[in-house]
């Protein structure tokens, strides 16, 4: 493998488990991608499928003491960040790898000024003076677009509306310049006409600092101009994986299919329509079917979906799917061509 | 800013005319009078001179001329004349206010910074064995009855192990000098600080711990850790500051009750405060020292209130810009 395919992150069947009142549960179960320096992965899925736990556990901070992760590892540029000490994270952590969190209105201590907050991600990984990463923070907030950034600087979270506080945490993350930045749902909870603004600004980000990203999102709208990977998570698994436009346009998992149905047409094609539901609702982890996960919410089921875990197979270059329906079209496509 | 100032100072005048006009009903209705109880104690007298007596403190006018002439008198800052030490009320608080504030500052300052410690300690270990004897020994400080505690620390470090003073505030012989006297004060205020702060230090840790826990919880203690910064850092720099905002809500609170834990204290370990002059003002219906009494405890009650504000201020900027507007 040469150097510049290696990928700078590799997550192999990561698991992670929690104790939870009704047992050990796996909010991420064997879960796999690979992201290459430079490009961009979009992970989507329903809230609860285990995105944020994923970002988590790459950025080692699962909640403890309940969380952590059970098996598999996450190569950073070759090295198993689950074996790497609290130390040695805390060096890797808003340096190498940044995350911007899902909560604007609540990630931001509200104690202190927004200059500070963000000079202080400076400081921690690098040798500059008080006034040096004052000076860093302002450029970075102008960076990002916040207007008076030197006034502004000596405000506090709670003078910041929330698209405001969403570009001073992405200030925040990109203050050492990472390889990689996570970033999950940083608009969900914004206002509409705030979102196109910040994913705007992300994208540009990332472009100008040559970033690795990882895209969370339940937003499929989203994709298909910000990403070029795209892994559809179920329950905890990677059900599809693919380049975006394969994902888009020849979709393979049913899960998958749904989720592209669900999004109003008007967001692809100019004309509204009705949102269309998925039928059922994702099993609780305590509490999991055997075989397929996604299977009880499908009406065309048959026993082996029922028994058994569907593989992960390769329907297409870069596109794997984990389905039994999916697997045996593409055996019978393959029986054909042969 | 101004505005919210002389609201303040508005409500503490409304407030203090309200303690001395409450305190003025109280005492006129509650049996017994000073000067029975005075005549009482010093084998009784006759009617004329009783009668004599009466008027001269102005006892037998009607409550409501009573009441207008010491109000008269408290606005010129006259606190009157006590009934049963035969001394002006404010020459008696000079002499002994400073005994207690010393007492109170002291028991307070310390034993927050001790309740803090242990708050801090058992909230980043909760669930240990630490955790667990913390707990413990707070439940106990916090049960303890104040003058039981006390007398139960005389037992053991004066009496027994004679590590300590017995009584008072001043040993009777003292090296000259600022210092030794320095010395020996801190020497006679360790016990009775221990016997008030005690509850205070219990109810602190309690606070802080649960307060942490909290506040280690908040998606901001996250962002701090995704940045890289250490967990020490983390402690000191982005938590503490929080979880002290409903701290010092409570140590306000608590002053209250450290108020009354004061005289008793005082009275077990006869420090030359006000608690004793509590127990025989009452005995003894003296309705100016009462009052006074009551009035000093009602404007440290407001100082402290003001203190408790002012320090949330510097806590919190989200409390500095709601005073502002
Ligand atoms: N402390 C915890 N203990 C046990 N289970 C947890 C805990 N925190 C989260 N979970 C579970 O982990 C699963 C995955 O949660 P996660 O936050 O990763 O979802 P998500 O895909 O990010 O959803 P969303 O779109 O709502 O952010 C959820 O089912 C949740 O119930
Ligand atoms: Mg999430």
């Amino acid at each position: 493998m040469s150097a510049d395919t290696a990928p700078i992150l590799e997550v192999r069947d990561l698991r992670v488990a929690f104790d939870a009142p009704e047992g050990l549960v796996s909010p991420v179960d064997r879960v796999s991608f690979s992201l290459q320096a430079g490009k961009t992965i979009g992970l989507v899925g329903e809230s609860g499928c285990g995105k944020s736990m994923t970002a988590l556990a790459i950025m080692g901070l699962l909640p403890r003491p309940s969380g952590r992760v059970a098996g598999g590892e996450i190569l950073f540029r070759g090295q198993d960040l689950c074996r790497r000490s609290d130390r040695e994270m805390q060096k890797i952590r808003g340096n190498r790898i940044a995350m911007v969190f899902q909560e604007p209105m609540t990630s931001l201590n509200p104690v202190l000024s927004v200059g500070e907050q963000i000079a202080e991600a400076v400081r921690v990984h690098q040798r500059v003076g008080k006034r040096d990463a004052i000076n860093q923070a302002v450029d970075l907030m102008a960076l990002v677009g916040i207007p008076a950034p030197r006034d502004r600087a000596r405000d506090y979270p709670h003078q910041f509306s929330g698209g405001m506080r969403q570009r001073v945490m992405i200030a925040i993350a990109l203050a050492c310049r990472p390889d990689i930045l996570i970033a999950d749902e940083p608009t969900t909870a914004l206002d509409v006409t705030i979102q196109a603004q910040i994913m705007d600004l992300l994208m540009r980000l990332r472009e100008e600092r040559q970033m690795a990203m990882i895209l969370i999102t339940h937003d499929l709208g989203v994709l298909a101009e910000a990403v070029e990977h795209v892994c559809v998570m179920y329950a905890g698994r990677i059900v599809e994986s693919a380049p975006v436009d394969k994902l888009l346009n020849d979709p393979r998992h049913p899960y998958t299919q749904r989720l592209l149905a669900a999004i109003p047409r008007g967001r692809r094609s100019g004309r509204a329509s009705r949102l269309q539901e998925i039928p059922g609702s994702i099993p609780p982890l305590w509490d999991l079917p055997g075989g397929c996960r996604f299977c009880p919410r499908l009406e065309g089921r048959r026993d082996l979906c029922r028994a058994e875990q569907p593989p992960r197979r390769e329907v297409g270059p870069g596109h794997f799917v984990a389905c039994w329906a999916a697997c045996s079209d593409a055996l019978a496509l393959a029986g054909t061509a042969s | 800013m101004i505005k919210a100032i002389s609201l303040r100072l508005l409500s503490a005048v409304g407030l203090l005319w309200g303690v001395v006009t409450l305190s003025f009903i109280l005492i006129h209705f509650a049996p017994g009078d000073p000067i029975s109880s005075l005549v009482g104690e010093n084998g009784g007298a006759s009617p004329e001179f009783v009668a004599r007596l009466r008027a001269q403190y102005g006892l037998d006018q009607p409550i409501i001329s009573q009441y207008g002439i010491y109000l008269g008198h408290l606005l010129r800052g006259d606190l009157g004349y006590s009934i049963r030490f035969q001394t002006p009320v404010w020459d008696l608080f000079r002499e002994r206010l400073p005994a207690t504030l010393l007492l109170l500052v002291t028991s307070i300052v310390v034993f927050s910074i001790f309740g803090m410690i242990a708050g801090v300690y058992s909230a980043t270990r909760a669930g240990s064995l630490g955790d667990s004897a913390i707990r413990i020994l707070s439940v106990l400080a916090f049960s303890l009855p104040v003058f039981w505690f006390a007398q139960l620390l005389i037992a053991l470090f004066s009496v027994k192990l004679h590590l300590f003073p017995v009584f008072g505030m001043h040993s009777l012989f003292v090296r000259p000098g600022l210092w030794n006297s320095v010395r020996d004060v801190a020497w006679h205020v360790v016990l009775p600080a221990i016997a008030l702060g005690a509850w205070h230090m219990a109810v602190t840790q309690r606070f802080v711990r649960t307060s942490l826990i909290q506040v280690l919880h908040e998606d901001y203690i996250r962002t701090a850790m995704a940045k890289g910064v250490s967990r020490r850092a983390i402690l000191m720099h982005h938590a503490m500051r929080n979880a002290l905002l409903p701290v010092v809500t409570i140590t306000g609170i608590s002053f209250g009750t450290m108020l009354t834990g004061a005289t008793l204290t005082e009275i077990v370990f006869g420090w030359p405060g006000l608690g004793r002059l509590i127990l025989d003002g009452v005995l003894g219906r003296d309705r100016p020292l009462i009052i006074g009494l009551l009035l000093i405890s009602a404007l440290l009650t407001i100082v402290v209130d003001a203190l408790t504000d002012v320090i949330h201020g510097l806590l919190d900027p989200r409390i500095r810009a709601g005073r502002h507007r």
